[in-house]
């Protein structure tokens, strides 16, 4: 069982600060995804972990001891490259028992863990071959492999599966989560850019953005609460729609108007002082629907159609060319390009950012 | 039939091959028939030709030319200075290649080991001048710094009490070859260096960072993925070294002209000799068939080894 603690890890190239003090607190056993967009230092953050990278400031402690000084083989961390990292010129075993070899673990022990994560990884047929000699799926196994022969306290992955085609990227998620319940007492730490990874493995999420962390919770708490409109419109596909919106009455509940002019109630209090207060107004695709009566929140026309099959999404023109707004509507709706709709929401699907960017009101 | 069906088992028509398409390649042959022939010309006819008059005895000034058969080939392994000659080009290959190879390959994985790019550059650049100096000028420095008393090598034993290592170095049987390789390697040394340090930056460095992961040091790293994944590059620069060594001339010519007495003689200089010199033409053209037919060896077993030993990154 490992706990990982981060505290206040600053990473510097020269001038140029990559991470500005990460704080973070990671469970035993706890599958963790690092997830943000490209440069926002998630990877540096991971390396810094397996101590590829040195770190500038900060302690990055395992199982309470401070470990910023002790080489990454001894870390008891195993990492996943996105590349694979496969030496090219050994064999599927001799990638697997490398490591060891250098620890000069004994071969029938070598032998035995080697031939036992090959058969977890149904690779038992091709230890034989040159990593050349596979496919990208299988050469992502071999990499598995040879993390797991070494009984690692914390496994990392560096974005494993972005080399993968569409088909066999689902698949491999598949069996990194069964793979995760295999081994409950293993910490996992996984970079991606790809919130559907984050959202389907992880148990919490780290939201990253320019070095900095934004937002910790579990899949849900993040789509459900976004701690701020980046957050907001980072987790969920598409992103949700943001309006900029003003209060109009505050109270115990808040009246608020966006661009347009229509009003929406909020069951949430704000103080008064709060009253005309610039704020924006956040929404999700799949929480707008299309309404006939008088009492809706946007109007526009149909300015785009994608059809999806069992959804649509359908990109709404309300008169701003900056602000198109999407719904997820159900594929059998039938909605024609360039006719009007009128959309409503449910106020307590509403998420509400003040001036800042940060999450004032959550229903 | 339906647009957009698909016709199974329809054979496509046989259509007989026009004399244009059959004779294509060999028209495609014009575009390539200037460079053949001068390739041919200048390149492939001196080849059969050096074999011919290897096969004769020519006098220079009367014109000629008597057929000896394989009489100067006879008379070359006879010769006990062509086995000097042949011995200092083997010395010279030797320690090129535990030089230009084998240390030129241990500079470059310590220079691309360097965290600053900017290090990496400067020693990439300090190394690589001397290679841009041409082989003649280099032969004529070394030619002073190797002087005795006044050169510079001989001043600096002095001057740090090694008086007695103080010696003519290109003018002793002894010394004369060493001295001209030495100075060979100091010219050719990266060259060699930026050759595999190329080779090596191409080798990703998750690599690395993998093998770190798995808990292999700097030593371990170097000869468990670095020197394997540069194999192909050693492989052909060992096989260049060597094909070079066979034709060394310049930097003798210039130093010693293969003295003192033959000491220094390599088997282009005595050719030069023979055939420029004592109007020996054709024994000159049996030891330039011997260098052709040394230096085809070495580039066979270039293309045998990189055939085989290539490492997909």
């Amino acid at each position: 069982m490992t706990d990982l603690t981060l505290r206040q890890i600053r990473k510097s190239y020269g001038s140029v600060d990559i991470l500005h003090g990460i704080d973070l607190d990671i469970r035993s056993g706890e599958f963790i995804v690092f997830v943000g967009p490209s440069g926002c230092g998630k990877s540096t953050l991971l390396r810094s972990i397996a101590g590829l990278e040195e770190i500038t400031s900060g302690d990055l402690c395992i199982d309470g001891e401070i470990v910023n000084d002790v080489p990454p083989s001894k870390r008891g961390i195993a990492m996943v490259f996105q590349s694979y990292a496969l030496y090219p010129h050994m064999t599927v075993y001799e990638n697997m028992a490398f490591g060891m070899r250098i620890a000069k673990v004994g071969k029938a022990e070598i032998d035995q863990r080697v031939k036992q994560a090959a058969e977890i990884l149904q690779l038992t047929k091709y230890l034989d071959r040159l990593p050349k000699a596979m496919s990208g799926g299988q050469r992502q196994r071999v990499a598995i492999g040879r993390a797991i022969v070494r009984n690692p306290k914390v496994f990392l992955f560096d974005e494993p599966l972005s080399n993968l085609d569409a088909a066999l990227r689902v698949a491999t998620r598949i069996e990194i989560a069964k793979l995760k319940e295999s081994m409950p007492n293993t910490t996992m730490i996984y970079v991606t850019h790809d919130q559907v990874e984050a959202m389907t493995l992880a148990d919490r999420i780290v939201v990253l953005k320019d070095g900095y962390v934004e937002q910790v919770g579990t899949p849900m708490d993040l789509y459900k609460k976004p701690g701020n409109l980046f957050v907001a419109q980072f987790i969920g596909s598409p992103a949700m729609n943001i309006v900029p919106a003003r209060i109009e009455t505050a109270g115990a509940t808040t009246a608020i108007s966006h661009i347009g002019g229509n009003k929406v109630n909020v069951p949430l209090p704000t103080p008064a002082s709060a009253k005309g207060a610039a704020v924006s107004f956040g929404v999700r695709p799949e929480d707008l629907f299309i309404v006939t009566g008088s009492d809706f929140l946007f109007e526009g026309k149909v300015d785009y159609v994608e059809q999806l099959g069992e959804v649509q999404l359908v990109y709404v023109d309300i008169g701003r060319a900056d602000l198109p707004l999407v719904t997820k509507l159900p594929g059998n709706v039938e909605v024609k390009r360039g006719a009007t709709v009128r959309l409503n929401t449910n106020p307590d699907d509403l998420h509400i950012f003040d001036a800042d960017g940060c999450s004032v009101l959550q229903p | 039939m339906e647009s957009g069906a698909v016709v199974r088992g329809a054979a496509r028509p046989q259509r007989p091959r026009s004399l244009r398409a059959r004779f294509g390649n060999l028209l495609s042959f014009r575009w390539a028939a200037i460079a053949l022939i001068l390739i041919g010309w200048f390149v492939y006819y001196p080849i059969v030709d050096n074999f011919i008059v290897s096969t004769t005895d020519q006098d220079i000034y009367t014109g000629e030319v008597t057929n000896v058969g394989l009489a100067n080939y006879d008379r070359l392994l006879h010769d006990p200075i062509v086995l000097v000659a042949l011995w200092n080009n083997c010395l010279y290959a030797i320690i090129s290649v535990v030089f230009q190879v084998f240390g030129a390959f241990l500079l470059a994985a310590i220079i691309e080991d360097l965290r600053s790019e900017r290090w990496r550059r400067l020693w990439r650049a300090i190394y690589f001048v001397p290679s841009a100096i041409s082989i003649t000028v280099t032969g004529l420095l070394f030619y002073f710094i190797y002087q005795p008393q006044i050169g510079l090598l001989d001043a600096a034993l002095s001057r740090v009490g090694l008086s007695q290592l103080v010696m003519p170095w290109l003018g002793s049987e002894h010394t004369a070859i060493y001295a001209i390789i030495a100075m060979s390697q100091w010219q050719g040394f990266g060259y060699s260096t930026l050759l595999f340090a190329i080779a090596i930056q191409k080798i990703p460095r998750d690599l690395y960072d993998a093998a770190t992961m798995d808990g292999a040091g700097s030593l371990r790293r170097l000869w468990s993925i670095t020197f394997p994944l540069t194999r192909e590059m050693t492989g052909l620069m060992i096989i260049v070294t060597i094909a070079g060594a066979f034709q060394v001339f310049n930097e003798v010519m210039v130093m010693t002209a293969g003295g003192p007495n033959n000491s220094s003689q390599v088997l282009g200089t005595w050719l030069y000799q023979k055939a420029f010199i004592e109007d020996n033409f054709g024994y000159g053209s049996a030891i330039a068939a011997v260098i052709f037919v040394l230096t085809m060896l070495t580039g066979a077993a270039q293309l045998w080894y990189t055939k085989r030993r290539r490492v997909q990154l």
